[in-house]
């Protein structure tokens, strides 16, 4: 069986990471995506350190393979009028468009929603900047961290009582993408019910905010600003990573519910100070909670990560070891749902990507094509789409505007 | 009457697990029909909080007011055999089922693929589950601090020599939720065309696992490295990528790119240590001379504000941010000027500020209209009005305990 979006095609002007994403989902999910591409402002992904040989290549980012597999890349001049007649004329062909750009720049080269619709009047467009298309910060750089700061996470992010260290993850692209891919969805369904295509604004810096709306909530109840939080949350106790044997070895233990603390309790094999008044409760664990942690971290001091796990999980106690990457990829858990698989690319080799995020009972969990080279199907696009003869494409190929 | 773009799809929500709430709200708050199943003892959430005044009440659980706005509730004891065939019957006539329970919990409450598919073979059931309902950890216990270690997030967040951190709060419930939201609306556009619904399983850990921490498997695989955590500073990139404090709070500066460290030399001033020859190897000074580096900076940083360091940065064109509290956001004018904030009326606890819209849809807008339901509010007018239930039984079940409200 083929994938849900088998049939739909996607203008795919999106960069980096956050504008990379939703395009590969919904390649994943079988649309054809056609990444537009310019060999004279190459995708920040296709930048970086060369893995073989010393000699910059876009062909070389890992980070690139993953979040554009599945696309087919198309080099095109967006400065040139006859690149952007040709985007048109494959936007008119197609169902929907997404694009992370500063505000101002499609309609710059003509290219904005306004202009696209006059060739499709159905079509879907997301706009995903960084804080939208209007209000008065709309030039703020759509960086992950500067999204999680101003997005209310970042402060939240430290050791309780000490300063705010920020999450240092790229938490906020992966987590806009999946945003953008929700309302792109939504649209496109409303499309296919009735016909009828819309332009979506998206805001990165609120799609963090919307994350963090139990804080919010705090403050509107309440007035309550919060602060670093460490590992705590509300009604749980312990919920925390503690040390294991060996260097840098953790294990990640939550409670919540009396039976699970009862299990706890016999998995350390009812030591005397779990019998005191302060654990009795889960009240009384949560208020007793850094005393708690030092007890548990000498209880796991010992084990490793997976003993503790194993002895804990039997125990019906929630219970993980910190994986890294290493960990992960040998994990036999991922390894039997294929949580990474093996890609041959032309210039690195085998390579392991993240396969598609989760499974489907009919369709086969695996990625349907490789990253492709810069301009790899600028003539399948141009010929089999665009209906366009080889003597055009070899004018404007020549005439770079296919580049 | 706004138009919605998922106006007439009916989405059953079951089942403790934090993503489903957040799937289901991103389908709400887009017109779905969301039609929550709570026990009756109520959903956990309502007994999380915050609560005003730190009054606990189950209506008033700050955490539930956010998730479920825009659905409806109704209680019906699914560990009863009558509470299972009401289940049966909401199933058979809905366009989807989001089910946020452990592969125990499914198979007690009689959720399993192959009944649901011969009971409605156009159902779209997706399950959200710590690890997913295969593999040799399918049946582990876990919450957001244990996803967030398998999946990879934890060792990268906090101290270098401490205690590894999660994201706070529950940050898998909305990466999860997400994921199945990305799942049910796909799938739902397939059946279309294939006629048929499907099975999505959802595993939490593995949401993290790819598109969060995935692409680091790779970059592993090729250089041998394994990221370290760092606390306020993020290593393997030049420096700086830091949090630092400022007047009045805490500044976010990502100038690891040339042309914005280039920026942010002119900004301060070239000062005499930006030609320093032992940090021109930004990468290395980053990982061996952080706290240096940092010291260079910090007491520029000191005599201004993070509103005046913002405005520099923008002018400057270098990636820098204050770290918001939430009392600013509040007042944020950005935000006002697109209407981030919405207010709606709940019976207990009032008028409120909530977060409103990621995304604005043209011509089938977000819009948050009606609040989070009472426990049950709609048992009755969906079992008794739309699923034909007599008056009579609804009473007998309700007598039973099976349903409520």
């Amino acid at each position: 069986m083929n994938g849900p979006l088998q049939g739909v095609r996607i203008v795919d002007f999106g960069w980096v990471w956050a504008g990379a994403v939703p395009g590969q989902i919904l390649a994943d999910l079988g649309a054809e995506v056609i990444k537009i591409e310019s060999g004279k402002r190459l995708d920040f992904m296709r930048r970086g350190r060369p893995i073989i040989g010393n000699k910059l290549d876009p062909e070389q980012n890992h980070m690139f393979h993953n979040v554009n597999r599945g696309k087919l890349s198309l080099t095109i001049d967006l400065n040139d009028p006859r690149g952007t007649s040709l985007i048109k004329q494959l936007v008119a062909k197609s169902d929907a468009a997404i694009e992370n750009f500063a505000p101002g720049y499609l309609n710059r080269v003509g290219l904005d929603y306004a202009s696209l619709i006059q060739v499709n009047p159905s079509l879907v467009m997301i706009s995903m900047a960084a804080a939208g298309q209007s209000g008065p910060l709309q030039d703020v750089r759509g960086y992950a961290t500067i999204m999680a700061a101003l997005g209310g996470m970042d402060y939240l992010v430290g050791y309780p009582g000490e300063a705010p260290m920020g999450s240092q993850q790229a938490y906020a692209d992966p987590n806009a993408s999946l945003h953008a891919t929700v309302a792109l969805l939504s649209a496109m369904y409303h499309r296919q019910q009735t016909g009828e295509g819309q332009y979506i604004d998206l805001s990165q810096w609120d799609t963090t905010l919307v994350t963090v709306g139990e804080m919010l909530m705090d403050y509107t109840m309440n007035g309550r600003v919060g602060g670093p939080k460490g590992n705590q949350y509300p009604g749980m106790a312990p919920c925390g990573n503690y040390p294991c044997r060996g260097e840098d070895t953790w294990v990640s233990i939550g409670v919540k519910t009396d039976a699970e603390w009862q299990g706890l309790v016999q998995a350390m094999g009812s030591p005397v100070w779990a019998a005191e008044p302060d654990f009795a409760t889960s009240q009384a664990r949560e208020s007793n909670q850094f005393a708690l942690d030092r007890h548990l971290a000498a209880w796991t001091r010992p084990l490793t990560p997976d003993e503790a796990t194993e002895l804990l999980s039997k125990h019906g106690v929630a219970a993980a070891p910190l994986m890294d990457h290493q960990a992960r990829f040998f994990d036999p858990h991922f390894r039997e749902r294929e949580t990474y698989v093996e890609v041959e690319h032309p210039i690195l080799g085998r390579e392991i990507l993240y396969n598609v995020p989760w499974t489907m009972d009919d369709v086969p969990r695996k990625i349907t094509r490789r990253a492709p080279l810069l301009g790899e199907h600028t003539e399948y696009v141009c010929r089999e789409i665009l209906g366009l003869g080889a003597d055009e494409i070899a004018t404007l190929t020549e005439a770079e505007v296919l580049r | 009457m706004t138009k919605k773009a998922l106006a007439g799809l009916r989405v059953i929500e079951f089942g403790d697990r934090l993503g489903a709430a957040y799937a289901g709200k991103l389908l709400a708050d887009l017109g779905a029909d969301v039609i929550k199943v709570e026990p009756p003892t109520g959903d956990p959430s309502r007994l999380h909080g915050p609560f005003p005044g730190d009054r606990v009440d189950p209506e008033q659980s700050g955490l539930f007011l956010y998730m479920n706005a825009n659905k409806r509730s109704i209680v019906v004891d699914e560990r009863s055999a009558s509470g299972r065939s009401l289940l049966g019957d909401l199933i058979k006539g809905s366009d989807a089922l989001i089910a946020g329970a452990t592969p125990g919990q499914l198979k007690e409450a009689g959720l399993q693929w192959p009944d649901l598919k011969q009971l409605n073979p156009r159902l779209v059931f997706t399950t959200i589950s710590p690890y997913g309902l295969t593999g040799p950890y399918k049946d582990r216990n876990a919450y957001d601090i244990n996803t967030s270690a398998a999946g990879g997030v934890s060792l990268g967040i906090g101290s270098s020599n401490r205690e590894p951190l999660k994201f706070p709060l529950d940050q898998t419930a909305n990466q999860s939720g997400l994921i199945a939201a990305c799942a049910v609306l796909s799938s739902v556009y397939g059946r279309k065309a294939s006629g048929f619904g499907r099975h999505n399983d959802v595993a939490e850990a593995e949401v993290w696992a790819t598109i969060h921490t995935g692409p680091g498997v790779v970059a592993w695989l090729f250089s041998g490295r394994l990221r370290q955590r760092s606390g306020h500073r993020l290593l393997g990139l030049p420096w700086p990528h830091t949090v630092l404090p400022c007047k009045d709070g805490y500044f976010a500066i990502q100038a690891s790119e040339r042309r914005h460290w280039d920026k942010l030399v002119e900004l301060i001033g070239e000062p005499d240590w930006a030609k320093d020859p032992k940090y021109k190897d930004r990468v290395k000074a980053n990982e061996e001379l952080g706290d240096e580096l940092d010291a260079n900076i910090m007491p520029w940083l000191a005599d201004r504000t993070r509103e005046e360091i913002f405005q520099l940065t923008r002018e400057y064109k270098i990636a820098g941010a204050p770290l918001y509290t939430a009392d600013e956001l509040l007042q944020n004018e950005h935000l006002k000027s697109r209407g981030f904030w919405v207010q709606i009326e709940h019976p207990k606890a009032g008028r409120l500020h909530y977060p409103g819209a990621p995304y604005h849809l043209s011509h089938t807008p977000w819009a948050l209209t009606t609040p989070a339901p009472l426990l049950g509010e709609h048992s009755r007018s969906v079992l008794v009005g739309e699923l034909g239930l007599s008056e009579g039984r609804y009473q007998e079940l309700a007598a039973e305990g099976v349903v409520k409200g």
